[in-house]
């Protein structure tokens, strides 16, 4: 500090405060400068993060919406099978005939039964009309009464009803095939 | 004619053969089939307790060997023979998959308190206003569980106590019957002197006595049971008819 009183006392004075403004000026520039250009490098970064993020996302909601329409028509081509082969049902005069088709009929309610883990009422019926034709297919030959029945729980599982809550209850159904003549309750003895 | 079905014919009437099924069904033929709430009270405290207990073991093994081992260990108690075959046929009927099982539990816990009340002429006879028969099925985060059904003798939750009072005199007669278990008539001359003795367990193990005496003075109203060894010298001493299907040769 003394020596910058000497040299503004022994200087000219208006010389002296132009290259003192210079000097801030300059200093000013770089300081101004430094904190754009960080302040522009940390704004980069930033948007990549975010680009990153919604690719990510972005991927993310493509691949479910992907997987979910996927799932929708194996969903649908599963139960066409499964129709195809309760159709072939209707044909049947022999028991062991009905004991190899009702084993492609259980493999596709497995399989719609796995694309239904979100669907509680869906998939429980599934489970119940799978439990029945295991209980029953070695017994007697579904007659016609009992195969409408199956074709209509393969109606009602086309589609995504849930407020029609009835519509997928066990009760009802259970009820209905045992009036048919099928057995539906596990039993104790 | 009306028929008053006990719990072993409802139990038979839900998770029975169908040879069973038919033996009752030609004993009940043409008659109108009426029950009580005693009974569902049974029901409930017996098959549906013993059910739900079997899905929560089977919830907490995930596994189709270690419910079986935990269904012979202590749990069941004298239905364990009974619960262990339930869950075999379970089992045998969803191919061991432990997903279908879980699912088909459900489903026959939705049934099995469904087909209760199945062919059911009227209301049920509530002169016991038993409580358990209130005992409701909650879920909580998708688990079952039985509420209400607990019965103690402190409790003044039912009508046990002023039903005995009103048939003193068949109970006294039943005490005169030699066949009568004695360990029963123990239990009625005890809660004769304090009459609170007729409810919790006792109320239980006079639970024959109890479904019969539902019948006393009914018109044209007989019982159905599957254990005539019991209820025979009960209906004897109350003036009621027993009807009992032939599971002979089954």
């Amino acid at each position: 500090m003394a020596a910058l009183n000497y040299a503004f006392e022994n200087t000219d004075s208006e010389k002296y405060v132009d290259i003192w403004d210079y000097k801030i000026e300059k200093k000013t520039e770089r300081i101004v400068g430094d904190f754009l250009e960080k302040y522009e490098e940390d704004l980069e970064n930033v948007e990549n993060k975010v680009n990153g993020l919604s690719k990510i996302v972005l991927s993310q909601s493509t691949n479910q919406e992907i997987k979910r329409k996927r799932d929708t028509v194996e969903y649908h081509t599963t139960l066409k099978k499964a129709e195809y082969v309760l159709a072939e049902m209707e044909d049947v005069e022999d028991i062991r005939e009905q004991i190899q088709c009702v084993t492609g009929l259980l493999r596709q309610l497995d399989t719609l039964r796995q694309l239904l883990s979100d669907d509680l009422e869906r998939r429980k019926l599934t489970a119940f009309f799978y439990s029945v034709l295991k209980k029953n297919c070695d017994d007697e030959i579904f007659h016609k009464e009992q195969l409408e029945i199956f074709q209509e729980i393969l109606q009602v599982l086309a589609f995504d009803r849930r407020k029609e809550k009835d519509l997928y209850h066990v009760v009802q159904w259970e009820r209905r095939m045992r009036e048919a003549g099928l057995r539906t309750m596990i039993s104790w003895e | 004619m009306k028929v008053h079905l006990d719990t072993t014919i409802q139990i038979d009437r839900i998770f029975g053969s169908d040879k069973r099924k038919s033996r009752i069904a030609e004993v009940l033929e043409g008659k109108e089939l009426v029950t009580s709430t005693y009974v569902l009270g049974e029901y409930y405290n017996n098959m549906v307790n013993d059910y739900i207990t079997l899905y929560h073991i089977f919830l907490q093994e995930k596994d189709i060997k270690q419910t079986g081992c935990r269904i012979t260990e202590k749990a069941f108690g004298r239905s364990q023979g009974r619960m262990f075959k339930l869950f075999n046929d379970l089992v045998s009927c969803c191919d061991g998959d432990l997903e279908l099982i879980e699912d088909n539990l459900d489903n026959y816990l939705q049934v099995m308190l469904a087909r209760f009340h199945e062919g059911i002429d009227e209301t049920l006879m509530n002169e016991t206003e038993c409580h358990r028969a209130k005992a409701k099925v909650v879920y909580e985060d998708g688990i079952p569980r039985l509420e209400s059904l607990r019965c103690r003798k402190e409790d003044h939750q039912c009508e046990v106590c002023t039903f005995w009072m009103q048939r003193k005199e068949d109970l006294e007669r039943l005490l005169e019957n030699q066949n009568y278990d004695r360990t029963l008539k123990e239990i009625i001359e005890q809660s004769l002197q304090e009459n609170k003795n007729f409810k919790g367990r006792n109320c239980s193990k006079l639970g024959d006595t109890v479904i019969t005496a539902e019948a006393i003075g009914k018109k044209d109203m007989e019982v159905c049971s599957s254990n005539r060894g019991d209820f025979e010298p009960i209906c004897e001493s109350f003036g009621v008819s027993l009807t009992v299907p032939d599971y002979k040769n089954l």
